[in-house]
């Protein structure tokens, strides 16, 4: 009776472990692998827009800062961005040209690697720049039109999109080392009108407690 | 005939350096009595600004704030409401942004308070160098005393009609050379306030503020500065 019970408690266990680690291959809960595909971003924020000016509010653990985000398009994933004070005092102007970001004119009290780092890597990914026709994996979603492509990056980290299949509108995009375990993702709210210059911007990181929360004032 | 041609050209490229280093001592010269007039104007004004401001005690005005960002065709405008009072030990500053955002920011002595929307956050100042350094400008404008900070500024002073030009460059070494080119500040001469102020940074992007609708010396509520 004890063996068989026993068992029992063995098979339960193996079936368990078999069931968590068949989940653990996917990357993603009910999400069925398409095989590799080219990211092609269509309809990405700032596809029709040629400049925008954003309210911003940041907020730092229990710290708030808000300020103003200029951003102009100069060619596709190529932008040119000012984060400037209410007041008009610049805190740094940012280059993103193919998804690399470069500083400048940086406030001296901002002017620190581990803040600097985290700028370029959230303005790059709010603009979209550098992925297009990367080759990555792509998902469907089983109770959704939405797609997933996860296109790998340097060591575990991947940046992740969500489209929706039938608008192909990117809703959207996360950086994570497992795709459910995002540390840095961005939604964009897009105005009714169907313009794809996002009215409202949120970027929530999970390792600091860092959220930007962007407003749209005017755009071109 | 080649030696003559030589001999004429030598003689002819002597008489033109002669020319042009004499051009030179005199636009020296020039260049050393224009500064002398402009640093006595500029004590001469100095003077004049400091014994006028002396008696501001308040102003209300409304203001047009313009940032000119060297990549954008258009300007980042945003206009408000602008309280300032000299108090007894410190000074009181409130800006009001109401077009195209929502937004104050009042500076009480050395304490920041800003408001965005039900959103409050205060901090000392003296906590950021650069924050205090223009804040200073601002108020020391405003009561006129940036004329005598000849520590931080070389400045020239001209007169343009009822305006005076006043151009304010940082000296080196200084703070504000990290961030501001030049500092330009044209002051009505019936009131000696500013109306326009315009800060220049190192990569020629400037914001320029404008001043409207001035009130000297109204009364100002103790709740003007107040924020919640």
């Amino acid at each position: 009776m004890k063996k068989s019970l026993l068992f029992t408690k063995l098979v339960a266990f193996a079936l368990i472990l078999s069931l968590l680690m068949s989940c653990g291959s996917l990357p993603c809960r009910h999400c069925t692998p398409e095989g590799s595909a080219a990211l092609d971003l269509k309809k990405v924020p700032f596809s029709d827009t040629t400049s925008a000016l954003y309210r911003v509010s940041i907020k730092l653990y229990s710290m708030y800062f808000s300020g103003l985000l200029a951003i102009k398009k100069i060619e596709d994933g190529s932008f040119r961005m000012s984060l400037i004070s209410e007041t008009g005092f610049k805190l740094f102007d940012m280059e993103v040209i193919n998804g690399v970001a470069e500083m400048k004119n940086v406030f001296s009290e901002l002017d620190r690697e581990n803040v600097k780092n985290t700028f370029k890597e959230d303005f790059a990914l709010l603009v979209v720049s550098g992925f297009s026709n990367k080759i990555c994996k792509r998902y469907t979603y089983e109770r959704s039109e939405d797609m997933l492509f996860a296109c790998s990056e340097k060591k575990e980290i991947s940046s992740n999109f969500l489209i929706d299949r039938k608008t192909e509108i990117l809703k959207r995009v996360w950086k994570a080392e497992e795709i459910e375990d995002e540390y840095v993702g961005i939604n964009y709210g897009y105005p009714e009108s169907g313009s794809m210059t996002p009215a409202f911007i949120t970027i929530v990181h999970s390792n600091v407690k860092l959220r930007m929360e962007l407003s749209i004032l005017e755009n071109k | 005939m080649k030696k003559i041609l030589l001999l004429i050209l030598l003689m002819f490229s002597a008489c033109y350096a002669e020319t042009v280093d004499a051009d030179n001592v005199k636009q020296d010269a020039e260049t050393a009595f224009k500064e002398l007039a402009d640093s006595t104007s500029a004590v001469k004004w100095q003077k004049v600004i400091s014994e006028n401001t002396r008696n501001i005690h308040s102003i209300q005005s409304s203001f047009k704030q313009t940032k000119n960002l060297s990549f954008l065709s258009d300007k980042v405008i945003s206009s408000g409401k602008f309280v300032f009072r000299k108090n007894d030990s410190d000074n009181s500053l409130k800006w009001e942004y109401t077009t195209p955002f929502i937004y104050t920011i009042v500076i009480d002595g050395t304490r920041i308070t800003m408001k965005d929307g039900k959103k409050i956050s205060s901090f000392d100042m003296s906590s950021s160098k650069v924050f205090e350094e223009i804040n200073e400008i601002m108020i020391k404008s405003l009561n006129g005393t940036i004329l005598s900070d000849n520590k931080n500024f070389t400045f020239s002073i001209n007169e343009s009609g009822n305006e005076l030009v006043i151009e304010m460059i940082p000296v080196k070494g200084t703070p504000l050379t990290d961030y501001f080119k030049n500092i330009k500040m044209i002051m009505d001469k019936t009131d000696f306030t500013v109306t326009k102020l315009t800060m220049i940074e190192n990569s020629g992007d400037f914001t320029e503020l404008v001043f409207t609708a001035k009130k000297i010396n109204g009364k100002i509520d103790e709740k003007e500065f107040a924020v919640h």
